[in-house]
């Protein structure tokens, strides 16, 4: 039997031992990668053009600047969004799977308020990663993407620092532009990265986003994707 | 005949002694053997588990297992408090009886208390988990898993220790280990991927501290400390080669190995030799499966690596009566 004193300083190396260990793991990072862009928010890159839907942690729909100089809510929905569309300029709309399948909701931009729900057709709520010019992504190893079109391979954009890409959730109205939703680990919420076509200038748009929906508009009327009512 | 029986008479044969002396030898060891026991023949009281101990090691398991039989059945219906209680009572339970048997004195019930506090630690553990997941506190998210894996990690390692401390015995030193092993484990967790290489890492240095605390009597009672220190030293150092490491880093293992047989032949501990011999056997097995079994065959590597079981075993058999007799000394 060891004396309570010895004990204690038993206590005292093995809990020190451990707390080191952890305390080192812990503040130098050992394993722990950042790959995300930098923030568009507190730097704004005017060179991205255009402005983006979004629904941030609160189920709202979000209103940016794709350069991340503005930003502001739209609309609360309640639910998740399933697909999200610029209309017109004073209009958006979103898709809910409830109270019955594909159940546009229109909002008015300016004021946020609802202005009409309606039942369209499922086929034209089918969406396809396919770019306005007809551009599509296959992933070829690790963390790195093809751009295709026409069968020919046009580029390459590469995700350091990951093992998988992150998931193609839109593209820009002139095919220039890509945004990707990225879930980062620990339970962080996504982060929307917009990067160009030839993988260049990148920034992460917005942190906590949900659902992975996005829409795309120019400011010329041009929108991403295609407004599924005429 | 007894073994000191049968000397006795070799000697007095030999002359060696006269038997008088043998008598007084008789008598003075039977004195001894009754003081320590009570009455002659019969196990020390308190040393055999008697029908209440018996009963007290069925009660906790039985709590224990109501436990998670809850948790798998009533989980989803439970709301956040109730998923709390639902662990923390049982781990605040066996704390409070852990203490109230050790408060009792007596072998049997000391041995209750530290089998008491043994679960306790893992019910605690629960009890952290599940409140990390149920309220998010210090804004940890519940999809978290490393960071609510460490905190539980130091959690059970610190409550394991304050139990050793004041109750040390061997399953305290048992849930001690188990504690950080787990605490390795989620060491290894922290970064983005799982790094064997840093679990076993860590592991090795808890397993060095806790060697090197029971080499100087720090660490009590010493056998059990030998050997659960010795085995996580002897996992530490295979985790990395034969999780996710390669060839390199299968080394250490065979290192470990060489270094848990030579010391405990040094310091006559059959637990080392046990954690040596084991790793060394596994870690073979395992090097020759993962780097030749393609050129030699898959029935070439099971002969080779029953040869190695059996040389393993014959080993320990040749080794174990010097070791033991080594530690009763």
């Amino acid at each position: 039997m060891t004396s309570p004193s010895a004990r204690w300083f038993a206590i005292a190396v093995i809990g020190g031992v451990a707390a080191v260990i952890v305390t080192a793991v812990v503040l130098l990072g050992i394993g722990v990668s950042d790959p995300s862009p930098t923030s568009l928010e507190k730097n704004p890159n005017p060179a991205i053009p255009g402005d983006i839907l979004y629904v941030d942690e609160a189920s709202c729909i979000v209103l940016a600047r794709a350069s991340g100089e503005a930003r502001g809510q739209v609309h609360c929905t309640g639910v998740i969004p399933q697909l999200l569309y610029f209309l017109d300029d004073r209009r958006i709309a979103y898709l809910v799977p409830n109270p019955y399948p594909n159940n546009l909701v229109i909002v008015d931009l300016e004021s946020g308020r609802e202005l009409e729900r309606r039942t369209i057709d499922q086929s034209r709520t089918m969406l396809d990663f396919t770019a306005p010019d007809g551009t599509r992504i296959f992933q070829r190893d690790g963390a790195r993407l093809d751009l295709i079109r026409d069968g020919q391979v046009t580029g390459t954009i590469a995700f350091d620092g990951l093992d998988w890409p992150p998931n193609l959730v839109g593209w820009s109205p002139d095919s220039q532009w890509l945004a990707f939703a990225y879930y980062p680990p620990r339970g962080r919420g996504a982060e929307l990265w917009l990067v160009s076509r030839d993988g260049r200038v990148r920034g992460t748009l917005a942190t906590g986003v949900v659902g992975g929906a996005v829409a795309w508009r120019f400011p010329d009327g041009r929108a991403w994707p295609p407004p599924p009512i005429d | 005949m007894t073994e000191a029986e049968e000397a006795l008479r070799r000697w007095a044969e030999a002359g060696l002694i006269d038997e008088a002396t043998a008598e007084r030898i008789r008598q003075f060891e039977a004195a001894r053997r009754q003081q320590a026991r009570g009455a002659p023949g019969e196990v020390p009281p308190g040393e055999r588990p008697g029908l209440i101990e018996v009963l007290l090691y069925l009660g906790i398991a039985v709590l224990s297992v109501g436990v998670f039989a809850l948790i798998a059945q009533a989980w989803d219906n439970l709301a956040s408090f109730p998923r709390v209680l639902a662990v923390g009572v049982p781990a605040a339970f066996a704390l409070l009886t852990g203490g109230l048997l050790k408060s009792l004195g007596e072998a049997g019930y000391r041995r209750g208390a530290q089998f008491s506090w043994a679960a306790a630690v893992g019910l605690a553990a629960g009890t952290v988990a599940v409140v990390l997941h149920e309220y998010e506190p210090l804004g940890i998210s519940r999809d978290d898993d490393q960071a609510a894996m460490l905190i539980v990690g130091v959690a059970a390692a610190a409550l394991a220790l304050l139990l050793w401390a004041l109750n040390p015995m061997t399953f305290q030193v048992l849930a001690l280990g188990a504690s950080l092993f787990f605490l390795g484990q989620a060491i290894g967790n922290w970064p983005d991927q799982y790094s064997a290489r840093l679990a076993g890492g860590a592991l090795v240095i808890f397993g060095l501290a806790g060697i090197a605390l029971a080499e100087v009597g720090l660490m009590a009672p010493r056998d059990s400390s030998r050997l659960t220190f010795g085995l996580l030293l002897a996992l530490g150092s295979y985790q990395p080669g034969f999780s996710d490491g390669g060839t390199p880093w299968e080394i250490p293992a065979f290192v470990a190995a060489a270094a848990l047989l030579g010391f405990g032949v040094y310091r006559g501990s059959f637990g080392y030799v046990l954690c040596g011999v084991g790793l060394l056997f596994v870690a073979l097995v395992r090097a020759i499966f993962q780097n030749f079994s393609d050129q030699v065959g898959a029935p070439v590597a099971l002969i080779i690596s029953g040869a190695l079981l059996i040389g393993a075993v014959l080993l320990l058999a040749r080794l174990a009566p010097s070791l033991r007799r080594g530690s009763a000394a």
